[in-house]
């Protein structure tokens, strides 16, 4: 069983701490976010309908359906302290569940997402059709996809390709 | 259905409930689930399955598993056709079609085999000696000829209809063969706690097991450790899918084979599936190959390897034979013999050895068999089947000849040690087994079974349980309890086994014998690549084609090497074995390339415009990853006619284009403006905000990486934008600085192209059309002059605004998020109706740029300096840029470099071709030039063609004649050297 969603209605944003001023940075996030960072890379923790990923020491995704905080941490960080990327408009987002949706991702990701090894709240950025791609294990049966805006045509008919067998269906 | 002449009524693997049909050449035959196609067609009674490869000798099967190397058909029919199948790796299933190959007008009578007539004149190194004369390149000429008479199956041109995957799997621990060892390895990992892949190139699980009779105790074992696996959810088991190479890190290629007949079954199911599989640890239990004997006509139909015989008989239920010799030189084929005997024929072993044990001897003696010791044979009899044997005493006397009508043949067991060598490690010789077995492994990897000379299946399966727990404590598990069930296990009895390397009766080989029946090697090329100096098994592998077969030389590499072993009078150890790679059997293409091919071959890049572009006209066309407007029908039906009307909407009114595809950086930070200073040529330290600066970069070694404009719109906010081609580049340059080179600034970079939907209005009525759509911002000359930026807010989302033009037009470019892209363009286009505001493709927008003389992809090839592309001047004098050092070089500085010229058509009828070579008008048309054409259009403002190109010495020769050859078409066209900007060159109509 696969089923493929895309899912709208979302804000992403790219924060950089810069190192000399990093534990200033990381107090105005923690502050904002409303929860401390997740300590290891590319680990997300959740807070209401937030999510915060941390992808290097001094970098991060937030994911937010309500940017309301987002806001206050873009209004109050220091310049020299970090700088935020939007990119909601440039990504993707896609919702793959099902039962076969660790086989489908297996025919393009070289990543063993085996739960013992990519557990929930796992992420990686990694590679899908020769383009970069974001993976969130989501659920037990549950990944999200962030996809580059550009190719997603292409990696979505991909990924409707290699679930075929599954009797893909999705919207 | 009636009976097969060789069929039992009873026993084997075979299901006698599911009959199949299927054909060869078109003629119908029967066989059942569970048989090979070999097993089939032998049931049938064909024993002529193809003809050799060079002499065109009548061949048939010499083995029953993927070692065989004359039973190669070439099954399917249209798209499907596969050649070079081995049959004996074939599952049967109904409606299957399979040819024979090689056989000229066909297998059964084939006229090629005149060759066999010829062979004195064919040794080995025939062709290279012969066809390379009388000239140089004669080889080319006789190619076609040869290798039609000489060769395998065909491939078809008709594209296959079927899917093929590829996949990533991993796992703790990876059992490679499912026989006895295996399969015990596998139980014990399993047990352990691992997640076990188990593989199997066969369909069933038991590996040489399965040629045992149903009632054997190995059986016993073999069905109850297959149903224990079964029951384990940490072991997955992959059927028909062989392990092809080994790879560095324990990566491992699979390629799994669809279960026969189904895979146009299921919607989106693949007929092949390749899995690039990593392992924590790897048990090989690869198993072990029976060798051939080499004796005089070895390769007629009816000898075959004497384990191939007992698998026919016992997995498949197909005697081979009423009256049968077994040759050998070891133990085990007195057990193929034993069960032969079984059958009912009246079998004769002929061993080499002048003693074996008195447990060989009496099974012999209690299975009728007759028993020729210190014997062997010479010579088989027979042309399309084999007649007979030539017996003759190792001792010497008249040779003797027995009747047969199958020869079985086993000169011992090669351990299968392929894989285990792919990534270089080399196999060592054991002379107690007179065979190869792997040399050190690498960490985490584990041999058990027959690859390790083991060939007592009690033995082998305790060898499988202790590796498969020393592969799972590799892995990190606790390994506990060892393999299956014990007492099934003690009920087996050891299996002795010694051998002793071949040995040949005294005087010369009458007949051919083949060392390699796939590539048609015989001792005589054997010892004729020894005599020319081909002594290496390297060279004597190149010069003779030994083991370069499909089958790889799996039944002829040890042979051989024994063979030049005696010729050189050296062990065999010190010869060793040639350079073991992947794959270890053939793998089809379609099975490498898996979905990446039609649609699917690359992803597409396409614009947030490029529905709008799709809908209204415009055909695209692929610019590297993207698919972009390259003209639109309002201009025109074909690009020559369109993109001159599109280009005179620019120049005389206004045009809009999408602009999305190049390459977008945001650059945020306190050292912002240092970092890109650096990297620039040109001064950015002082870059005021709200200005933006056209910047050239430069690779270390001063050749032009790429160019583009950057806006500061902030303290420490820049967008940088790049060409569409070196946006990637840009993008890892700046990184790799950022990382490498100047960690200590405080900066950071992000790719926005796919953030941003980029528009470029550009024409005279581009300031106006702008302030109508975007009414209340100050589009004029003050407010917003030549190489301004603003970022506005318009419907709650930014809007930036980049004055900057690349037409050499009043233009601006535009730069909204994505999703927002098709709103403000066509809000855009609304505006500038009035105007006559046209959309503008990339032919237009390349034209443009040419009359305006900037450079672009075609020219920034990272071959050319500052200098040859005339931008020499912009670099800062007095401050330090990536790139700086080297441009200083002399090389670099020599006036007649190839640099940025303009070039005039002086033919007003002639085009000038993109490519085209550059001379001088006194030159004779020869050579490389002394320059060429990089880009080229029509002038919709000069009323002729025009081009940028690189010329030697560049703008020195203005004014002068040139020729511009291209020699593709065969035209030479007189044009002259000028300046490359064609319009506007003091800028007036930009700075409006």
């Amino acid at each position: 069983m696969f089923e493929m969603t895309e899912l709208r209605g979302w804000h992403l944003a790219h924060l950089t701490a810069f190192s000399a001023q990093r534990e200033e940075f990381g107090r105005c996030l923690a502050d904002c976010f409303g929860v401390d960072p997740p300590a290891p890379r590319y680990r997300s923790v959740t807070q209401g309908s937030s999510r915060l990923v941390r992808l290097t020491r001094d970098q991060y995704w937030w994911i937010a359906a309500d940017n309301t905080n987002l806001r206050r941490f873009a209004s109050q960080l220091p310049a020299t302290a970090g700088a935020i990327t939007h990119l909601s408009a440039g990504r993707v987002r896609l919702l793959l569940t099902g039962s076969d949706s660790r086989e489908v991702l297996a025919k393009g990701i070289a990543i063993d997402l085996h739960p013992g090894q990519f557990a929930v709240g796992q992420c990686a950025q990694t590679g899908l059709h020769h383009t970069g791609v974001f993976l969130e294990r989501v659920g037990a049966d549950a990944y999200e996809l962030f996809i580059q805006r550009t190719f997603a045509a292409s990696i979505i008919e991909w990924l409707q390709d290699a679930s075929l067998v599954y009797g893909v269906s999705g919207t | 259905m009636k009976s097969l002449p060789h069929r039992l009524a009873d026993g084997g693997r075979i299901a006698r409930d599911t009959p199949l049909s299927f054909t060869l050449e078109g003629r119908s035959f029967s066989g059942f689930a569970g048989d090979t196609l070999a097993s089939a067609l032998l049931a049938n009674g064909l024993t002529l399955i193809g003809r050799s490869f060079k002499y065109h000798r009548p061949r048939g099967f010499v083995a029953a598993g993927c070692e065989e190397p004359n039973g190669l058909l070439t099954l399917g029919e249209a798209g499907r056709t596969t050649p070079n199948i081995a049959a004996t790796m074939t599952e049967l299933h109904e409606g299957l079609h399979a040819r024979r190959q090689n056989g000229m007008p066909s297998v059964d009578f084939d006229l090629m085999a005149i060759n066999s007539w010829l062979a004195p004149l064919l040794g080995a190194g025939f062709y290279y000696k012969t066809f390379m004369g009388p000239r140089r390149g004669s080889w080319m000429f006789y190619e076609p000829f040869i290798r039609r008479a000489a060769g395998l199956g065909r491939a078809v041109h008709e594209r296959d209809p079927d899917r093929y995957e590829t996949r990533y799997e991993f796992a703790d621990v990876l059992v490679i063969g499912a026989g006895a060892a295996g399969l015990s390895a596998a139980f014990a990992a399993g047990n352990a706690g691992a997640r076990v892949l188990l593989v199997e190139q066969d369909s069933l699980l038991g590996g040489q097991l399965l040629s045992r009779r149903l009632d054997d105790a190995g059986e016993t074992w073999r069905a109850g450790v297959e149903k224990a696996l079964a029951t384990c959810t940490n072991i997955r088991i992959l059927r028909r899918t062989t392990a092809f190479g080994l790879y560095d890190g324990n990566m491992v290629g699979l390629m799994t084979r669809h279960a026969p007949g189904q895979p146009q079954g299921v919607r989106g199911e693949a007929r092949e599936v390749i899995t690039t599989l990593c392992a924590k640890s790897i048990v090989f239990a690869t198993g072990a190959i029976e060798r051939p004997l080499v004796f005089g006509d070895n390769d007629r139909p009816g000898v075959m390897l004497a384990s191939a015989a007992q698998t026919y008989l016992n997995r498949y239920a197909v005697a081979l034979g009423q009256r049968i010799v077994v040759a050998t030189n070891n133990d085990s084929a007195w057990s193929s013999a034993a069960e032969l005997a079984r059958s009912g024929a009246a079998v004769t072993i002929v061993d080499q050895r002048s003693e074996v044990s008195t447990t060989l001897l009496d099974g012999a003696r209690a299975a009728g068999i007759a028993v020729e010791l210190a014997s062997v044979v010479t010579r088989a009899l027979g042309r399309r089947r084999v007649r007979g044997a030539r017996i003759a005493a190792l001792a010497g006397g008249r040779e003797t000849t027995l009747a047969c009508d199958l020869l079985g043949m086993s000169g011992g067991w090669s351990c299968t040690v392929h894989l285990t060598s792919h990534t270089g490690i080399k196999p060592t010789y054991r002379a107690a087994i007179d065979s190869f077995v792997p040399g050190a492994l690498a960490g985490g990897q584990f041999g058990a079974g027959a690859i390790r000379g083991t060939f007592s299946l009690p033995q082998c399966i305790r060898e499988g349980s202790s590796a498969g727990a020393s592969a799972a404590q590799f892995a990190g598990f606790n390994a506990r309890a060892a393999g299956p069930d014990h007492a099934m296990t003690l009920a087996l009895t050891e299996e002795p086994y010694s051998t002793e390397p071949v040995r040949t009766a005294a005087g010369e080989v009458r007949g051919k014998a083949f060392v390699d029946f796939q590539s048609d090697v015989t001792t005589r090329d054997v010892s004729g690549a020894q005599q020319e100096g081909f002594e290496s098994v390297e060279h004597l592998k190149r010069y003779t084609t030994l083991g370069m077969g499909t089958d790889q030389g799996k039944t002829s590499n040890i042979n051989a090497i024994g063979l030049m072993s005696a010729l050189r009078g050296q062990a065999m150890a010190s010869i060793g074995t040639t350079t073991f790679r992947p794959p270890f059997t053939p793998i089809t293409i379609g099975a490498l390339a898996g979905r990446n091919v039609g649609q699917h071959f690359r992803p597409v890049r396409r614009s947030p415009l490029h529905d709008w572009h799709a809908s209204h006209g415009a055909t695209f066309i692929e610019a590297g990853p993207w698919l972009r407007a390259w003209y639109y029908r309002w201009a025109g039906d074909t690009v020559a006619s369109a993109y001159i009307k599109e280009m005179l909407a620019v120049r005389n009114a206004v045009g809009i284009s999408d602009v999305s595809t190049l390459g977008k950086i945001d650059v945020q930070g306190p050292d912002a403006a240092e970092f890109l200073n650096r990297v620039y040529v040109n001064g950015f330290a002082k870059l005021p905000v709200g200005k933006a600066r056209y910047g050239v970069m430069l690779n270390d070694d001063a050749t032009v990486l790429d160019d583009g404009t950057t806006a500061r719109f902030g303290e420490t906010r820049y967008f940088l934008t790049t060409t569409t081609a070196q946006a990637g580049e840009v993008m890892s340059h700046l990184e790799f600085l950022q990382q490498a080179a100047w960690p200590e600034l405080q900066v950071q970079f992000i790719s926005v192209t796919d953030e941003w939907a980029g528009m470029s209005v550009a024409g005279p009525k581009a300031r106006a059309t702008l302030e109508l759509a975007l009414p209340g911002h100050d589009f004029s000359a003050a407010g917003l002059p030549h190489m301004g930026c603003r970022e506005l807010i318009i419907e709650g989302a930014p809007l930036r605004v980049l004055r900057l033009s690349f037409s050499g037009e009043l233009a601006y470019e535009l730069y909204v998020p994505a999703d927002r892209g098709v709103r403000l363009w066509e809000r855009l286009l609304e505006s500038g109706a009035g105007f006559g505001i046209k959309p503008y493709g990339l032919e237009a927008l390349a034209s443009l740029r040419i009359e305006k003389g900037h450079v672009a992809g075609l020219e920034l090839d990272h071959r050319n300096t500052l200098d040859d592309l005339g931008l020499g001047r912009m670099a800062g004098k007095d401050k330090a840029y990536v790139g700086r050092e080297l441009r200083e070089r002399s090389e670099l500085k020599d006036p007649n470099r190839w640099s940025l010229v303009g070039i005039e058509g002086l033919e007003p009828d002639a085009r000038l071709r993109g490519g085209a070579i550059l001379f001088a008008a006194t030159d004779p048309i020869r050579g490389h030039g002394r320059g060429y054409i990089t880009s080229v259009t029509w002038s919709t403002v000069l009323g002729r063609f025009i081009a940028l190109g690189l010329y030697q010495g560049g703008l020195a020769h203005q004014n002068e004649e040139i020729a511009c050859a291209f020699p593709l078409k065969n035209e030479i066209v007189r044009a002259r050297i000028v300046s490359p900007v064609f319009v506007d060159a003091q800028g007036e109509r930009m700075h409006v």
